[in-house]
């Protein structure tokens, strides 16, 4: 993102909106620092300059990654060597059509940069390579299309420096190796320069219950009471007649 | 993806912050989705949730008439979801029970304090199918702002309410130059879905002006 110095009349509301704190007054003027800068639109689309100052230009590689901080990223144009590249992955959110976690199984889904501090790339391949030493394998989307060595978690040198509000990584594993990901976690957790969120993702079995939350219960790791739910209301559509269940 | 999943405060805070959003799998539900899917939000705007929204176009607290974003939804085929969020159970448990009258054949994930979440679904007749739980947040949290100011932040999936808007928004209170309705729609303006409670924001912006 730009602000056209010959508009602006460096009133600052436009720093409110920035979700790096990249807008600074400078001179009189607000400017934005391109290195903090998550390109995410949110100063521009906040519509508070009373100049419209604010602007933005179309980013080359490796810049462009930075557009997925953006949440109308599929609005506009994105420019990569490796295919369209989405932070997306899937989640609970079709479970109960995709049968992706089955009773037994956990999933995690882990957000460097989540909540709003950002991250770099480097802090990504850093959390990828500790868990990926497990032998699990990740949901393709952004992060994995950026290896060059998905077994090792070595990614992109050129992707190293760049930034993201947040991106996601999921993968799949058994209740019973909850343990050893929750130690993984904690290592990478003690030597990172960013935050990072953590959920689970998992059946609900017939009685109710959620098994890999005692799992998580002996190892003394909290959870939140608050979380997501598939009603299992998804149904084939159109294809053929029957229930998703 | 986890937007609606992350929303931190206690117990007390969340009991009136229940988000649902609908989803759909190429090749599978995604047939005629934009019809489905707009009668999935007239569904839910018609048992009056504080915002509602849908991404391609924007959302109730951004200003975006309703009639607006169901015709958008309806004509797209794209499967970008209806969000909502609601300030009471009673309101969700009524949400559920005519979604699966209606068999609309959506994903429907619904979001909140999961005991009560669990319990809205069996007064529906739905049984949850999976779950996604938070563990919390890791690493350097001496980045992150003040725990209330993340309790507004997060009602943002994408992250676009910035703590720094919270704050200019708790010094301008401060001072009289705006009230509590009118900051919590500045807050709620940029999330473009629709997820943000801008009555929770108004509850919590009222304890942390005291602050």
């Amino acid at each position: 993102m730009r602000i056209d110095q010959e508009k602006c009349i460096g009133c600052y509301r436009c720093a409110a909106y920035c979700t790096a704190n990249a807008i600074s007054v400078i001179e009189c003027l607000a400017s934005v620092d391109q290195e903090k800068c998550l390109e995410c639109g949110n100063c521009l689309r906040s519509e508070v300059c009373p100049t419209e100052a604010i602007y933005e230009i179309p980013l080359d590689w490796p810049r462009s990654i930075r557009m997925n901080s953006d949440p109308l990223i599929f609005k506009k144009e994105f420019k990569t060597p490796v295919g369209h590249l989405s932070r997306v992955t899937s989640g609970i959110k079709r479970n109960e059509l995709m049968r992706k976690y089955e009773s037994g199984e956990v999933g995690f889904m882990i957000s460097p940069g989540r909540p709003g501090v950002g991250t770099t790339l480097e802090n990504v391949e850093k959390i990828y390579r500790a868990v990926t030493g497990l032998g699990v394998e990740f949901q393709p989307n952004l992060v994995t299309s950026l290896m060059i060595d998905p077994k090792i978690g070595k990614m992109r040198k050129e992707v190293l420096k760049e930034r993201i509000l947040y991106t996601d990584m999921e993968f799949k594993t058994e209740i019973d190796r909850i343990p050893e990901v929750i130690e993984k976690l904690r290592e990478v957790s003690n030597n990172i320069d960013t935050v990072f969120s953590i959920s689970i993702m998992c059946r609900v079995e017939a009685d109710m219950s959620i098994p890999a939350l005692t799992a998580l219960e002996s190892l003394g790791v909290s959870y939140y009471p608050n979380g997501k739910a598939n009603m299992g209301l998804g149904r084939w559509v159109g294809l053929k007649t029957g229930g998703g269940n | 993806m986890t937007h609606t999943l992350h929303r931190r405060g206690t117990v007390e805070s969340l009991e009136h912050d229940y988000t649902m959003f609908n989803n759909v799998q190429q090749g599978i539900n995604n047939i005629n989705v934009g019809e489905r899917a707009a009668t999935f939000l007239k569904i839910m705007v018609k048992n009056k949730p504080v915002n509602a929204g849908y991404r391609w176009i924007g959302s109730l607290s951004a200003g975006v008439p309703l009639e607006d974003i169901v015709n958008e939804r309806e004509k797209q085929s794209n499967i970008f979801s209806c969000n909502a969020v609601f300030d009471s159970k009673d309101k969700l448990v009524e949400t559920l029970k005519e979604l699966k009258e209606k068999e609309l054949g959506l994903c429907v994930i619904v979001g909140g304090l999961l005991k009560e979440v669990f319990d809205a679904a069996n007064k529906a007749g739905l049984t949850p199918h999976t779950v996604n739980i938070p563990l919390g947040i890791w690493g350097k949290k001496e980045l992150l702002p003040k725990e209330k100011v993340l309790w507004i932040t997060t009602m943002c999936g994408h992250n676009m309410v910035p703590p720094q808007l919270v704050n200019s928004i708790i010094e301008q209170i401060k001072r009289g130059s705006i009230s509590l309705e009118d900051a919590s729609k500045i807050l709620s303006k940029p999330c473009i879905c629709g997820a943000f409670n801008p009555k929770r924001a108004e509850e919590v912006l009222k304890e942390l002006i005291k602050e």
